[in-house]
C-alpha cells in the first residue's frame, strides 16, 4: 500500500534565495524550482507527517553532479544514516535530471521507518542547482504511529495533573 | 593720323627702320620721307609682273619727277586726301608738306595686304588713256579693244585664281587625306586577309558569316528605325503645339464672338482706325514738326559762333523793342476794333460767321453722336425683344393647330375679363352711390343734433342726450365686462376640479408605498444601529489584527535572518571541517612515516623532498637555534666594544678638526698676509704640531 507521501514539509535548507524557495521543491509541478546558492555541499531535510517506511525517492534537479539520500528514524532530525548515494555525469546541455531510486522490501538495512530524510548535493556541475521536484513514496509504519499517539496523549494528561496539583496548591 | 602706327609697321620687316613717333613727326626731313614713301611703294610692288618703279634713290630723281611719280601711285591706290585732288597733292608733295607725307605714310602702311592686291591689279587693269587724235586710228582702236578685251580676260582669270587660292590651302590637306586614306585602306585590306584566313579556319565559316551579315543588316535597320522614332516623336510634339496654338487662336475667336460678334469686332476695328488715323494725320505730324522745329533753332543756336556778352544785351534790347512793337500794334488792333466796326464789318461779319459755324458744325457732330448711340441702343433693344420673342413661343411662327388653339384661349380669356370688368364698374357705381348716402346722412345727423342740442338748452338740460348716449355705452361695456369676467371664473374653477381631482389620483396610488415606506424605515434604523456597532466592533479587531501582523512580520524577518545565519554559520562550518580534515590527514601521513613502510606514502615524500614534517621542523628549529646562537655572540662582542669605539669616535673627529683647522690656516698664509703669530701666543694647550 506504498503511496505518494503528501503533506511534506522541508525543516532545514541550507542556502535559498527568496525568489525560489525550498517550497517550490514540494509544489508537484517541475516548473518552480529551489536554487541554491555558492558553495557545497548544500543540504536540505524533508520532514514527514508520521513514521513512513521509504520505499521510492524521486529527485528533479539541475546541474548536480553528487547527490547523497540519507534518513533518520527518529523523531528529531539528527543522527541521519545514509541510503543512498549517486554521482551524476554532466549533460552539457538543459536538462532535467531524474535521480530516483527504490528499496526494496528486502533491504533490511533500509527498512527502518524513517520521519526525517535528508537531501545532500556533494557537489554540482556549475556554481549554482536547482532542484524542481522532490518525491517520496512510502507505507505507513501503524504500530509507531499509534505508539507515538499513545505518547503523546500520555504527555498532555501528566501536564494537565501537573497543573491541576499546581491550581491545588495555589488555592490552598 | 596714328604714327604710332607708322612707326610700327616701319620698325617691323621688311622695312625694319626704328623711327620714333617723335622723329617721324619733327625730325626727320621731307625728303627723307619722300624716300620712305618710294620704299614703301616699291615693297607694295613686289610680286609684279613688272619690276616697281618705285626702287629708286630719290636723290637721285629730279624732284618733279618724284612728286609725279609718288602723285601717280596714290591715284592709282585711290589716296584721298584732305580734299585736295591729284595735282594739288602733286603740288603738296613738290613743295615738301610734312604734314601730307606723313598722311601718305600712314595711308601706305594702314591697309598693306590691301595696297599690294590693288598694286598688282592696276598693272593689268590699268586703262590706257589715249587721246583723241590718236583714237581715230584704226590700229589704235584694234589696240585698244585687244586690251580692254584682255583686261576683261584678265579680270575673270584673277577672280577664278583667287578663288583658287583660297581653296588651294586645302590641297596640300587633302593630298595628306589621301595618303592617310591609302595607308588605312592597306591596313584594312590586310586586316580582312588576316580575319579571313581566321575565320576560314572556323567550321561552318559561311553559315556564321551569313548570320553575321544578317546581324549587321539588323544593327543598321534598328538604329534607322530609331531615328525614325525620334523623328515621329519630334512630330508628334510640334503637331501637339501646334495644335494646342490654333485651340488657342479658337478660344480667342470664340471669345471674341461672344462679346458682340463680327460686327462688334469691325465696329472696333473702325474705330481703332478713326482713331490710329486722326492719331497718325494729326497728332504725330505736329510732335514732329514741333521737334524738328526746336532741333532746327538748337542748330541753329550751336552753329552760330559763341556769344558774347555784348551780343547777348544786344538781343535783349531787340526782344524788348519787338515786344514793345507787338504790345503798340495789338493797342492799336483793340482801339481800331472797338472803334471802327463799320470798317473792320466784313471782316467781323465773316469772323462771326466763321464762328457761327464752327459752333454749329460742333453741335451737329455731338447731335451725330448722341443719334448713333441711341441707333445703336434700338438695336440692341430689337435684337433684345427678337430674342424674347423666339424664346416662350419656341419659333418665330406659331403654326396651324397651336395658332388656333392660343386664339381661342385668348378668346375665351379675354370673355372672362370683359364680364369681370362689367362687374367692377358696377361695383364701384355702388360703392360711389353709398359714399353719397353715407354723406348726406352724416349731414342729416349733424343737423339733427344741432337741432337737439338746441331743444334741450332751451329746456334747461344741456348735454342730454350726449349722457343718455355715455350712459348706455357705459352700461354695454359693463355687460360685456361682467361676461368676461364670468367666462375667466369659470374657467378657473375648471382648473381648479382637475387639478384636486388629479391630486386624489396619485395620494390614492401612494398610499400603499408610503405604509410600506414606514414600515422599512424602522427596520433601516434598527439595522443601522446594528452596523454601527459590528462596524465598531471590525474596527477594533482590525486594529489587533493589525498589530498582530506586525509582531508576526517583524518575527518573520528575525527567523529568515536567523535562517540566513545558521545557513551562513552551516557552511563556514563545513570548510572547517574540511580544513581539519585535510590537516587530520596530513597528521596522519606523519603518524605513517614514522611508522614506516607505506610506499604510497614513500612515493609522495620523495615528490615533496624530505620525509617527514617532523625532521623537517626539526630541522629548522635547529638552524634557528644556531642563528640564534651565532646572533648572540655577536652581540656580546658588539656589547664588549661599544665603549672604547665610542671614545675612539671622539678622538677621530677631533683630530679631523684640528687637521682641517691646520689646511685653513697654511691656505691663508700661502695666499696673503704674513704670519699671524699674535693669536698663538694666548694658547697655551698641548697641541700636535706637525
Amino acid at each position: 500500500m506504498a503511496e505518494n507521501i503528501t503533506n511534506l514539509r522541508i525543516s532545514m535548507v541550507t542556502s535559498g534565495d527568496p525568489r525560489f524557495p525550498a517550497e517550490n521543491m514540494l509544489d508537484g509541478t517541475t516548473k518552480t524550482f529551489w536554487a541554491s546558492t555558492g558553495l557545497f555541499p548544500q543540504e536540505f531535510i524533508v520532514s514527514l507527517p508520521a513514521y513512513y517506511v521509504i520505499k521510492k525517492v524521486s529527485i528533479w534537479s539541475m546541474k548536480v553532479a553528487g547527490w547523497t539520500v540519507s534518513r533518520s528514524t527518529g523523531d528529531a532530525p539528527f543522527d541521519f544514516d545514509e541510503i543512498y548515494r549517486e554521482d551524476i555525469e554532466d549533460a552539457g546541455d538543459q536538462s532535467l535530471q531524474v535521480t530516483s531510486f527504490s528499496i526494496s522490501s528486502s533491504d533490511s538495512k533500509r527498512e527502518y521507518s524513517a520521519k526525517n530524510v535528508k537531501f545532500t548535493i556533494r557537489k554540482g556541475h556549475s556554481d549554482f542547482t536547482a532542484v524542481h521536484r522532490v518525491a517520496i513514496t512510502g507505507e505507513i509504519d501503524a504500530s509507531r504511529e499509534s505508539e507515538r499517539k499513545n505518547k503523546k496523549e500520555r504527555d498532555l494528561a501528566a501536564d494537565e495533573d501537573e497543573l491541576s496539583v499546581g491550581r491545588a496548591v495555589r488555592v490552598h | 593720323m596714328d604714327l604710332r602706327l607708322v612707326s610700327e609697321r616701319l620698325s617691323q620687316p621688311p622695312f625694319n627702320k626704328t623711327l620714333s613717333v617723335i622723329q617721324l613727326h619733327d625730325e626727320v626731313p621731307p625728303y627723307a620721307l619722300a624716300q620712305l614713301i618710294s620704299d614703301v611703294a616699291a615693297y607694295l610692288e613686289e610680286g609684279g609682273p613688272v619690276p616697281s618703279i618705285h626702287k629708286v634713290d630719290i636723290r637721285n630723281e629730279e624732284p618733279e619727277a618724284t612728286a609725279w611719280r609718288i602723285g601717280e601711285f596714290m591715284r592709282i591706290l585711290k589716296f584721298r586726301g584732305p580734299g585736295l585732288d591729284i595735282n594739288a597733292i602733286r603740288l603738296e608733295i613738290l613743295n615738301a608738306d610734312r604734314a601730307l607725307l606723313l598722311e601718305i605714310l600712314h595711308f601706305l602702311l594702314k591697309d598693306v595686304a590691301l595696297h599690294k592686291k590693288r598694286c598688282y591689279l592696276a598693272t593689268f587693269l590699268e586703262i590706257v588713256d589715249v587721246p583723241s587724235d590718236y583714237m581715230q586710228d584704226d590700229l589704235m582702236l584694234e589696240l585698244c579693244e585687244q586690251v580692254s578685251q584682255l583686261q576683261d580676260q584678265f579680270k575673270e582669270t584673277h577672280k577664278f585664281v583667287e578663288g583658287l587660292r583660297q581653296t588651294g590651302g586645302a590641297t596640300t590637306s587633302v593630298k595628306r587625306e589621301i595618303q592617310q586614306m591609302e595607308e588605312e585602306k592597306q591596313q584594312v585590306l590586310s586586316k580582312i586577309s588576316k580575319i579571313r584566313k581566321k575565320v576560314e579556319q572556323v567550321p561552318n565559316h559561311q553559315v556564321w558569316l551569313e548570320a553575321a551579315k544578317k546581324l549587321r543588316i539588323e544593327q543598321q535597320q534598328e538604329a534607322a528605325l530609331a531615328d525614325r522614332i525620334r523623328e515621329q516623336r519630334n512630330a508628334v510634339q510640334n503637331a501637339e503645339k501646334k495644335y494646342a496654338a490654333s485651340q488657342q487662336q479658337l478660344k480667342e475667336a470664340r471669345s471674341t464672338l461672344t462679346s458682340g460678334g463680327a460686327e462688334g469686332l469691325l465696329a472696333k476695328m473702325q474705330e481703332e482706325c478713326k482713331m490710329n488715323k486722326y492719331l497718325a494725320s494729326d497728332n504725330l505730324p505736329k510732335s514732329i514738326e514741333e521737334t524738328k522745329q526746336r532741333i532746327r533753332d538748337l542748330k541753329r543756336v550751336i552753329s552760330e559762333p559763341p556769344l558774347r556778352e555784348t551780343d547777348f544785351e544786344n538781343m535783349d534790347e531787340e526782344i524788348k523793342e519787338l515786344n514793345a512793337e507787338t504790345a503798340r500794334l495789338a493797342e492799336k488792333k483793340l482801339l481800331k476794333a472797338n472803334d471802327n466796326s463799320s470798317g473792320d464789318d466784313k471782316l467781323a461779319l465773316f469772323r462771326q460767321q466763321a464762328a457761327i459755324i464752327a459752333r454749329k458744325k460742333a453741335g451737329t457732330a455731338q447731335r451725330l453722336n448722341a443719334l448713333t448711340e441711341e441707333v445703336m441702343r434700338l438695336s440692341e433693344e430689337v435684337e433684345s425683344r427678337r430674342e424674347q420673342h423666339r424664346g416662350p413661343g419656341g419659333g418665330k411662327v406659331l403654326t396651324g393647330d397651336d395658332f388656333k388653339k392660343y386664339v381661342s384661349e385668348l378668346r375665351g380669356k379675354s370673355n372672362i375679363y370683359k364680364i369681370k370688368r362689367s362687374e367692377l364698374s358696377e361695383m364701384q357705381a355702388e360703392f360711389g352711390i353709398l359714399q353719397r348716402t353715407e354723406q348726406i346722412l352724416h349731414a342729416r345727423e349733424k343737423s339733427m343734433s344741432s337741432n337737439l342740442s338746441e331743444l334741450e338748452r332751451r329746456s334747461g338740460i344741456p348735454n342730454f342726450h350726449n349722457d343718455r348716449e355715455t350712459l348706455e355705452k357705459v352700461s354695454e361695456r359693463k355687460g360685456e365686462v361682467d361676461q368676461a369676467k364670468g367666462k375667466t371664473l369659470q374657467e378657473i374653477s375648471d382648473i381648479i376640479a382637475s387639478l384636486v381631482s388629479n391630486i386624489n389620483n396619485k395620494k390614492s396610488v401612494l398610499a400603499p408605498v408610503i405604509n410600506e415606506l414606514r414600515k422599512l424605515r424602522v427596520v433601516a434604523s434598527d439595522l443601522e444601529a446594528d452596523y454601527v456597532e459590528r462596524k465598531r466592533h471590525y474596527d477594533a479587531m482590525m486594529v489587533g489584527l493589525d498589530s498582530e501582523a506586525v509582531k508576526l512580520e517583524q518575527e518573520v524577518k528575525g527567523y529568515r535572518q536567523d535562517i540566513a545565519i545558521d545557513q551562513s554559520r552551516y557552511h563556514y562550518l563545513n570548510m572547517a571541517i574540511g580544513l581539519i580534515d585535510i590537516s587530520q590527514e596530513k597528521v596522519l601521513h606523519e603518524m605513517k612515516s614514522y611508522i614506516g613502510g607505506d610506499e604510497a606514502i614513500e612515493a609522495q615524500q620523495k615528490a615533496r623532498g624530505f620525509k617527514t614534517y617532523r625532521d623537517v621542523y626539526n630541522k629548522r628549529i635547529v638552524e634557528q637555534e644556531n642563528m640564534g646562537k651565532s646572533l648572540r655572540e655577536h652581540q656580546k662582542e658588539i656589547k664588549s666594544k661599544h665603549e672604547p669605539n665610542v671614545k675612539q669616535l671622539a678622538y677621530f673627529t677631533g683630530i679631523r678638526k684640528l687637521l682641517q683647522l691646520k689646511v685653513a690656516h697654511n691656505h691663508k698664509v700661502l695666499s696673503g698676509g704674513g704670519l699671524d703669530t699674535t693669536g698663538f701666543s694666548q694658547i697655551t694647550q698641548d697641541r700636535l704640531v706637525l
